[in-house]
């Protein structure tokens, strides 16, 4: 392997430009480098052009206004913005979502965290349980909601077939009420929403707990303690990073969630389950508002981005590592 | 009794109550579990069964789990409703495999060079990739749909270049192995075998040139794939054929390798081609296959996945590689890849699931019935054919069909599927 050097030490003279490029090509270094490159151009071509260029474009899009059929856009500058504060649906879209949220990633980790302590055990038959309970997850969301939907449904439904079984009165779980009944809307999406992905936290936390140490629990038994403390003190300080990745990654998929929505409520009724992401679709596709479904789409982004980096702040706090 | 309690020690009645907790522990985990997996399960199981049952049946049923006379008809009888139904699946079977495809082709470049290459800016890269795991793939999907109805040159140009090149690529590894098998039959390498069969497909390519594709370039400037395809590889064969020529004379080689001088005139022939060419990819990708499965290529997820599995291999395997002068593509393909078996299974499987159940963007990007994928196909039928409920036979009889292949494959290979979901997260 010839460098520049060894050139001018074979010539005796400085090498001349066609030498040096040859001696470009056995240069290891730069050989190496471009092989890099030239390794992550696919991946880096394809994130900048679906990824990184659609998020700029995006805050490009919220400042003017546009209908994605003239071939002009009207520079606005913040009035997208401007209109978002002041509609009063935006915020209750933001409220739908911090409630869809919130309710189906604390309902979701703490199911899927006591199936996974009840699955932790020697018992016969865990695989079966184990596959049973993960098999909504592998399922399309639209085919599992058209399901549900039946299962709520107000006259044929399952579940208002027990309630009147047990005497009560049918609710209108998903239906076009009116007032109070609009109540129960949300939480439909919640259960259905924690039942799908009630498995998948719990393979995950299952995962989690094979790592901690027998010794420990035995080391506590002998100490005297009670099942609450060795839950509290052993399982799940050692389980936090796992429920720290399922939070993150919990969040995501709730902000993230569209087709259940889009297959059983539309957003409805009267927008009870309308969620950013759902809003951005009926404003961008629906209304043909591209400006004012940017708009939302840069508060999501801008807000997502915030609540994970408080998560991961407050993550110093509560999760141990080791 | 008396002289059996007084015989048992303060050890013993300890480890009789901890058995016993355990005993308690495990009745009660059991019942628990069972309870939890048959409500967890029981929506399909109805769904199942309401798709057996005739639509008088469904109204005046109840509680009823199994069904009085099995209608089987129902499965006949929503295909009949909407014939498109195969053709939803196959669409949405070439969108899952054409994303996994391209996604763990360009996932595994990326992983190997951040775990393997030194570069600069190789961890800004590789932060920037990991950080679009963050982002609500929703605040892409405006601009992209904008993209997609008008590409751009350039980016229809990188397309068209990847595609012949790629095209090539397998075309010529299959060639080779073919090679490779009749030489290990025969036993001996035969340099009268290499030169005969790389003339015979040259003369074939020559023929199919001047027959098919010259006319087809003169044509107009929107050049067809497979015109550009055969010019590429009958000039691609005349230097594989001159280096195997050059390799049968004894005396120096050239001053680079040959090799150089086919890249750079590969390069040229391509880039060539590739202007020409953009015609065949047209500038609308809405409605199109490739929009559906193009838009995804880069999957963060795998990036961090690979990285995790390439990571962890000794790194003795890699020198000893570089010390036989492999190439790093030889060096992924023979060493690396087969070695991370587990985690490749565990990425075909999470994204063909991921991209067959998906909704949103193909909703957004296709129009035509026939460019339907399988989860839209059954929200329309829904809405279209099953009367937003009146036929939930049908309904039912549709998600049956559609959800049946998923849960079986699943029952079939589980532990591939969780075992493989659980190890992903472990390290993050």
């Amino acid at each position: 392997m010839s460098s520049t050097s060894e050139v001018m030490a074979q010539r005796g003279s400085p090498p001349s430009w066609p030498q040096r490029i040859i001696g470009l090509y056995h240069n290891r270094h730069l050989r190496e480098a471009i092989t890099g490159y030239a390794f992550i151009v696919p991946a880096f071509l394809s994130l900048g052009v679906w990824w990184l260029y659609p998020m700029v474009y995006s805050v490009y899009l919220s400042l003017t206004r546009w209908n994605f059929m003239s071939p002009t856009k009207r520079f606005v500058g913040l009035e997208n913005y401007a209109r978002l504060i002041q509609h009063a649906e935006f915020w209750n879209v933001l409220w739908n979502t911090i409630y869809f949220s919130g309710a189906t990633v604390i309902l979701g980790l703490t199911g899927g965290l006591v199936l996974a302590l009840a699955l932790n055990q020697k018992l016969r038959g865990r695989s079966f349980y184990r596959a049973m309970m993960f098999s909504p997850w592998i399922t399309p969301t639209v085919a599992a909601a058209l399901v549900w939907l039946w299962i709520y449904n107000r006259d044929v439904g399952i579940f208002n077939q027990i309630l009147m079984f047990l005497g009560q009165s049918r609710i209108d779980w998903i239906g076009s009420g009116q007032g109070m009944l609009r109540l129960w809307a949300m939480p439909a999406l919640i259960i259905f929403t924690v039942w799908k992905s009630i498995g998948y936290n719990m393979v995950y936390f299952l995962a989690g707990l094979t790592y901690i140490p027998s010794e420990l629990y035995e080391a506590a038994d002998i100490d005297g303690a009670s099942a609450y403390q060795k839950f509290r003190h052993i399982t799940l300080p050692l389980l936090s990073p796992m429920t720290f990745f399922l939070l993150v990654v919990s969040l995501i998929n709730t902000f993230n969630a569209f087709d259940q929505i889009r297959v059983m409520t539309q957003g409805g009724p009267a927008g009870a389950t309308r969620t950013m992401v759902y809003y951005l679709y009926q404003n961008a596709f629906e209304f043909f508002d591209v400006g004012y479904g940017s708009a939302v789409a840069v508060v999501l982004l801008f807000l997502l981005i915030l609540l994970t980096f408080i998560q991961f702040r407050a993550a110093r706090s509560w999760v141990h590592y080791g | 009794m008396t002289t059996l309690t007084t015989r048992m020690t303060e050890a013993g009645r300890m480890a009789h109550n901890i058995r016993r907790k355990r005993t308690i522990s495990k009745l009660v985990a059991h019942g628990l579990l069972l309870a939890s997996s048959l409500l967890i399960a029981f929506p399909f199981i109805w769904m199942a069964t309401r798709a057996l049952m005739t639509p008088e049946e469904l109204k005046l049923s109840r509680f009823q789990l199994i069904p009085s006379t099995i209608q089987w008809t129902n499965f006949i009888e929503f295909w009949q409703a909407e014939p498109l139904f195969p053709r939803y699946f196959m669409n949405s079977a070439i969108m899952a495999l054409g994303v996994l495809i391209l996604q763990m082709t360009v996932a595994c470049l990326a992983s190997y060079a951040f775990t393997f290459i030194r570069f600069p800016g190789r961890n800004l890269f590789f932060f920037i990739a990991i950080s679009t795991l963050m982002i609500p793939v929703v605040v892409t999907y405006v601009p992209s749909y904008i993209i997609l109805s008008d590409m751009p040159v350039w980016l229809r140009v990188a397309w068209s270049l990847l595609l012949s090149s790629s095209g090539l690529v397998v075309l010529w590894m299959i060639l080779r192995t073919l090679e490779r098998v009749i030489t290990g039959v025969l036993g001996r390498e035969s340099h009268l075998l290499s030169i005969a069969w790389r003339g015979i497909v040259l003369a074939g390519a020559l023929t199919w040139f001047i027959s098919d594709g010259l006319p087809a370039m003169r044509a107009g400037p929107a050049v067809p794939f497979w015109a550009a395809m055969s010019l590429m590889l009958v000039v691609f064969l005349i230097f594989e054929l001159g280096e195997h020529l050059f390799s049968w004379f004894p005396g120096d080689k050239v001053a680079l390798p040959v090799s150089i001088w086919r890249l750079i005139l590969l390069g040229g022939i391509l880039i060539f081609m590739a202007i020409q060419g953009p015609g065949w990819l047209g500038d609308n990708w809405l409605d199109t296959y490739q929009g559906l499965i193009i838009p995804s290529a880069v999957s963060a997820f795998g990036i961090f996945l690979f990285r995790q599995g390439f990571s962890s291999l000794p790194k003795d395997l890699i020198d000893a590689g570089k010390i036989d002068g492999a190439s790093h593509l030889r060096m992924l393909t023979e060493i690396v890849l087969p070695l991370n078996k587990p985690i490749l299974i565990t990425f075909v499987i999470f994204t063909l699931v991921l991209y067959y159940n998906s909704y949103f963007w193909p909703l957004l990007i296709t129009n035509r019935a026939t460019m339907r994928v399988l989860t839209i196909g059954l929200q329309i039928f829904f809405i279209e054919k099953g009367y937003y409920g009146i036929r939930w036979h049908l309904i039912m009889a549709a998600n049956t069909v559609a959800v049946a292949p998923l849960l079986i494959v699943f029952f079939v290979l589980q532990r591939w599927f969780i075992e493989g979901v659980a190890t992903t997260g472990l390290k993050g």
